[in-house]
């Protein structure tokens, strides 16, 4: 299971039917904040890209927010999933598996974070980002 | 349908996508259907500007 595509945007969400990403403004990896902690929204996506062998098969999507000292900020929060081939997929195609939302985030300090992600207990990809101080 | 539910029958469907809430401050993850707030573009940048993030953009 590898992570082909993570990122943070203004906005995106996953189309139930069909499985195409609507993204507007991804690769967010700076916030302006005003004042600290700061908890608020963000939308993500990630793209989990999978084989036959992990195919059909239970997995486990971990995000962890690491702050700059690069301890969590916030809970470990998973999810379970379950990739499987589509109708249309060709034979020896790895198989995509969609995530987007929105996470949480808190942010505590200024300096760099990552989003971390891990894939059945094993660090698969993180999104960095930096929180610096905005302009009032 | 509660949410942990919710997400339980859809993250074990046939369907090779998820839209979801990952809320890290309290460990929780929901799917986000219907017209809830983080499905609103306008709504999360609202959500953000009363947080005091003023600036959303791309570093390199």
């Amino acid at each position: 299971m590898k992570v082909q595509t993570a990122l943070l945007a203004r906005y995106a969400e996953v189309e139930q039917q069909g499985g195409l990403l609507n993204v507007t403004g991804g690769g967010i990896d700076v916030f302006g904040v005003s004042r600290l902690p700061a908890d608020f929204p963000v939308a993500f996506v990630l793209q989990l890209s999978f084989d036959d062998a992990e195919a059909d098969q239970p997995h486990e999507l971990a995000v962890t927010v690491l702050g700059p000292d690069l301890q969590p900020v916030g809970r470990r929060t998973t999810v379970p999933f379950t990739p499987t081939f589509g109708e249309l997929h060709a034979e020896g195609w790895r198989g995509i598996f969609s995530v987007a939302g929105a996470i949480e985030l808190t942010i505590e300090q200024i300096g760099a974070h990552s989003v971390q992600i891990d894939i059945d207990g094993k660090q698969a990809g993180g999104i960095p980002f930096r929180a610096v101080p905005a302009d009032e | 349908m509660s949410h942990e539910t919710d997400l339980k029958e859809m993250s074990t469907s046939r369907f090779n996508q998820l839209n979801l809430v990952v809320d890290v401050r309290k460990g929780e993850a929901r799917v986000a259907s219907g017209p809830q707030p983080e499905r609103d573009f306008d709504a999360l940048r609202r959500a953000q500007e009363v947080s005091g993030v003023t600036l959303l953009t791309h570093a390199s």
